[in-house]
Parts: C-alpha cells; sequence; structure tokens
C-alpha cells in the first residue's frame, strides 16, 4: 500500500521507518518551526514576570512561560528522532536560517501585548495544535494532546485580563481596544499565506501532517474569536469583516502580506532584538554548561558497558 | 532471534523540558559535551492512581539521577505525577508484538525460562497496545535476558488473547523511580492560576460561572471547548484527578491489560 493509500485508511505512523523522506521532511519543518515560535514566544512574554501587576498573574505568566518552553524541548526533541540535529536547530535559530512565528517580532511593551499573545496569538496557534492532534504521526499528536492542555490555560489567562480591561473603566476599555486593533492582523496574519499561494498546504493535508490547511485554520480562528471579541463589547477592526452563510465562510480584509514577508526576511520591527535576546540568554547560562560538564565528566564512561544503576 | 537495542526511530520523540534555565543548559551542553555522550532516557508517568505508567517523553542526561530530575522538572511544575520513572535507552529493547515468539525456546525442557531462579531477573515491561497511544507498563517478568523476558509478555499477551503493537522490556534495575516521600518538587502553593476551572469560575461571564460550579473538575472545564470546535482530547497527562469524566476509557484498559 502506498503511503497516501495508508493515510487515507487512517493509518497512524509510529516512527520514522514507517514514512517516506518527503514525508519526514515536511513533518519536520513544521515542528522545527513551531518548536522555534514556542522557544521565542518565551522570550518575549519573559521581560513581563517581574513586572507582573499582581502575585497571582506573576505565577500564571510563569506557568505559563515554563509551558512554552517544554513545549518547544518536547517538539525539538521529536525533530531528533526523526533525523534533525538540535545543535543545528538551535544555530539556525540563532543566524535566521530558521524562522520562527510572526507574533513574535513585535515590541510586547504593554502589559496587555502579554494578555494578547496569551489570547489572540495563543488562540490562533491552538487552532492549529488542536487540529493535530489528528496528525498522522503518532508521537506528534501525542505532544499535541499535551499541548493543547497547556494552552487552553493560557488563552483562560489571557482572557481573565482581557475580561478585567473590558469592564473596567473606560481608559482601560480604551486601551484594551487599543491592543485588539494592534494585534488582531497579527492573529490573522499567524498561518502563513493562503493556500494558493502556500503550495506546500494541499501535499501536508494529502498526507495528514496538517490536518487543515492555512485558510481552514483561519476560519476555525474567526469562527471563535469574533464572537469572543464582541462579547466583551469590543469591536474586531475589520471593516470589511462578514460571514457568507451560503459559502460557509468569513470574509476579511487580507492582512499586509509585505509586512509579513519582510518578517520572513528577518526584517520585522524587533526581530533583531529577540535573537539578541537569545544569544544574550545562552551567554549567561554558560556556568551551568561548565557545571553540567563538569559533572558530567565525572560520569563518563558510565553506559559504555550498556545500562548500569545509580549506586546508591 | 536476538533483540534489538531500542533505537532513536523506536522511541517517540517527545520532548526534555527541564525548565528554562537547566533547559538551555541541557541544550548548549550538547553543543559542548557531544549529544553522543548523553544517553536518551525514556520517561514513564503515571498520572493516576488507577492508571499504569506511560511512555511521556524523552529527556538527554549523562545519569539516571540527572535524567530522573529533569524529566521530573518538566512534568511535576506543570502537573502533579503520582510517580516518574526514567529508563536509559539502551537498557531497553524492544519488539514488534507480531513478532514476538510466545513459544518455549528451542530445547527448553516445560518452561522457556529454563533458566534456574537464581538467574532470573526481574524485567519491566511496557506494552503499546495500538498505534497512536503510549507505551503503558504491564505487570514486569522474570527471566534470564531481554529475549526470555519478551518471550514471557508475548505468552501473556496469548494466554489473555490481547493484541498489541510493541513491547519494551527493560532489567527492573536500570529503572529509576521517583520516590513517595521526596517532596523536592512538590509546589508551595495551590496551582489555581494554573487551572481551567479556577479561570471557569472567575469569568466576568455570569453564565460562564453559573455552569462552571463549585464542583466542576479540570476535565469537565477543559470539556467545555470554548476555544476549539471540539473538545481537547484526553492525553494520559489529562488526569489531574478527575476518574469519573475518564471512567469508561478506564474500564477498558482494565481489561486490556494482562
Amino acid at each position: 500500500m502506498s503511503l497516501e493509500e495508508r493515510v487515507a485508511a487512517g493509518e497512524v505512523f509510529e516512527s520514522p521507518e514507517e514514512v517516506t523522506d518527503e514525508y519526514k521532511e515536511l513533518l519536520t519543518g513544521l515542528i522545527e518551526f513551531t518548536a522555534n515560535s514556542e522557544f521565542m514566544g518565551a522570550y518575549t512574554e519573559r521581560q513581563w514576570i517581574p513586572k507582573a501587576p499582581s502575585y497571582q498573574r506573576k505565577l500564571a505568566l510563569t506557568a505559563k512561560l515554563q509551558d512554552e518552553v517544554g513545549h518547544a524541548q518536547m517538539q525539538y526533541r521529536l525533530c531528533e528522532s526523526l533525523g534533525r540535529d538540535r545543535e543545528e536547530m538551535l544555530d539556525d535559530l540563532l543566524s535566521g536560517n530558521a524562522g520562527f512565528g510572526n507574533a513574535f517580532h513585535y515590541p510586547a511593551d504593554e502589559w496587555l501585548d502579554i494578555a494578547m499573545i496569551a489570547w489572540l496569538i495563543d488562540g490562533a496557534a491552538m487552532q492549529l495544535q488542536h487540529s493535530l492532534q489528528r496528525t498522522s504521526y503518532g508521537p506528534y499528536n501525542r505532544v499535541m494532546r499535551r499541548v493543547c492542555r497547556e494552552e487552553e490555560f493560557h488563552l483562560r489567562h489571557g482572557e481573565h485580563i482581557v475580561g478585567e480591561y473590558a469592564t473596567g473603566s473606560k481608559a482601560q476599555r480604551e486601551k484594551l481596544q487599543e491592543a485588539i486593533d494592534r494585534w488582531w492582523p497579527r492573529g490573522i496574519m499567524f498561518y502563513g499565506f493562503s493556500d494558493s499561494k502556500s503550495g506546500k498546504q494541499e501535499r501536508m493535508k494529502e498526507l495528514n501532517i496538517k490536518p487543515l490547511t492555512n485558510d481552514e485554520l483561519r476560519q476555525k480562528y474567526l469562527d471563535v474569536f469574533v464572537p469572543k471579541i464582541r462579547k466583551f463589547g469590543m469591536e474586531v477592526p475589520d471593516p470589511n469583516l462578514s460571514y457568507d452563510e451560503d459559502a460557509d465562510q468569513w470574509h476579511f480584509t487580507d492582512p499586509d502580506w509585505d509586512e509579513f514577508t519582510e518578517i520572513l526576511r528577518g526584517n520585522g520591527p524587533v526581530t533583531q532584538a529577540r535573537v539578541g535576546a537569545r544569544q544574550e540568554a545562552f551567554e549567561d547560562s554558560e556556568w551551568v554548561r561548565e557545571a553540567l560538564a563538569a559533572h558530567h565528566g565525572q560520569v563518563q564512561g558510565r553506559f559504555s558497558n550498556g545500562p548500569q544503576v545509580a549506586g546508591d | 532471534m536476538s533483540g534489538e537495542t531500542l533505537s532513536e526511530a523506536d522511541a517517540d520523540g517527545e520532548g526534555t523540558a527541564d525548565g528554562e534555565a537547566v533547559a538551555d543548559a541541557g541544550l548548549d551542553a550538547d553543543r559542548e559535551l557531544g549529544m553522543e555522550d548523553l544517553d536518551p532516557y525514556e520517561v514513564f508517568v503515571q498520572w493516576r492512581e488507577d492508571r499504569p505508567h506511560e511512555h511521556a517523553e524523552v529527556v538527554n542526561a549523562s545519569d539516571d539521577d540527572l535524567a530522573l530530575l529533569f524529566a521530573r522538572r518538566n512534568v511535576d511544575v506543570r502537573q502533579e505525577p503520582k510517580s516518574v520513572w526514567v529508563v536509559p535507552r539502551p537498557a531497553l529493547t524492544t519488539r514488534a508484538a507480531a513478532a514476538l515468539d510466545a513459544r518455549p525456546a528451542e530445547g527448553a525442557t516445560g518452561d522457556a525460562d529454563a533458566a534456574v531462579d537464581a538467574e532470573r531477573e526481574p524485567f519491566a515491561a511496557f506494552v503499546q497496545w495500538e498505534r497512536g497511544t503510549p507505551h503503558e507498563a504491564v505487570d514486569p517478568v522474570e527471566a534470564a535476558d531481554p529475549d526470555g523476558a519478551l518471550a514471557r509478555v508475548a505468552r501473556r499477551l496469548a494466554e489473555t488473547d490481547d493484541d498489541a503493537l510493541n513491547v519494551w522490556v527493560a532489567p527492573e534495575e536500570a529503572v529509576t523511580r521517583s520516590r513517595e516521600d521526596d517532596t523536592a518538587l512538590v509546589p508551595s502553593t495551590d496551582r489555581g492560576y494554573r487551572s481551567i476551572q479556577w479561570y471557569a469560575q472567575h469569568s466576568i461571564d455570569p453564565s460562564a460561572v453559573e455552569a462552571a460550579g463549585e464542583d466542576q473538575t479540570e476535565q469537565e472545564a477543559l470539556e467545555s471547548a470554548e476555544y476549539t470546535d471540539s473538545p481537547i482530547e484526553d492525553a494520559g497527562s489529562a488526569a489531574d484527578g478527575d476518574a469519573a469524566a475518564t471512567a469508561d476509557s478506564d474500564a477498558e484498559n482494565t481489561e486490556e491489560n494482562p
């Protein structure tokens, strides 16, 4: 049976030997990008841990960022098992050879930016991650089930901050509307180019690597967030937004794809600063690596004769 | 037929999240130490008393204790598992269930494990029941070597007429377990701040608060699926102590387990 037929029959693959090189390449491309995005998301938001407005928010944000780094690690690990080299992936992220999510190329200078990332951006990611619970690669769908559960908390955390502003003073409501205006196009952009301009979408759907295409995910995003935003008494900043009952489709204004293309080229508003923060963190944690290396020196050779057990 | 050592390819490539600082160090340690010097460890987590340990992820570490620390750092800070085990991948022997041989070894009299008791050792065993699901711990077996252990598992599967996809065995002594009395990583504060139920109960929408009620469990809160078109699927890790919500699937699993 061909790979396509096995996918069509609903088969789930459990190891890289069961799939083709093309499948692996498309799969690792997707996973590496989402891993990078989780990782850089943490670098975007972490500046707000010390500045969080309450103890509850500080705990929630810290927990969220622990989750994001964990999600990145789970996905890097998955890429490794599919033949990618972790060091190479980390180098590619620093050198700009590999991209990360568009949202993390923008400043997050206001507390509400943090709420928007947790709500509108994690909400966009959630549509993708939720659909990936049905991807044809078994180890990936298991990672995604865990990721979705944790992302649901991020969304509720973001929504809670939004709710606070939506029911607050007039000034707070205005701030919230401005934040939504700022972040709405970035959420629409999140999935990337329209299917007609993104050659891989159809093939990835055919192999059930990515069960839904960019355009399908964008529709689901609109299904969820248009009513959510309105429920909070806010406006969706798109004068052309309408729902076409017959076609069962949202019509919306295309985001600025030139801006998106600049981001892909590494020229987003704060792309370089974000990558720089990652580089800095790498350098700051050198003492930990040295300690680990010293520890490793003591136990080296331990596995050379197969499994052994700790001395205790 | 000799056992194959579990290859990178066989394992679920799931992650190593060790907390931010340690995670960075772990990654960068790879670069200095060479990845080949660190062993991958398979991590098994028991999310609830009434569930077996199930494969959750992989961590890279230079020894058993660090592997357990990294694994716990990943799962404990985010959820509250009952227990965590780590097994270095070289200690695992894997076999597709279809290739398992339940018959006694050739020349053996009676029991396939003709080795005298003194030569046998306990093996931990893990079964992947079907595609798309993680390996789950089953009762340990005693055997002289991994092939013997696989044969024992095969016989048990045949006796109970259970279909399985894949089996892992590892000498029990290679399994490092978290200790019940180890409270080092148990959180010191309640976790309402990361519980979906807490947010449901504190929603600004009065109807949502009413729907959530005080008795709503974390799983029920999750199933309200406000941000997705269908509920989030119950990974093993979804088990925050709500047995009732998943009672049906548990019953099935109990029956399946020999």
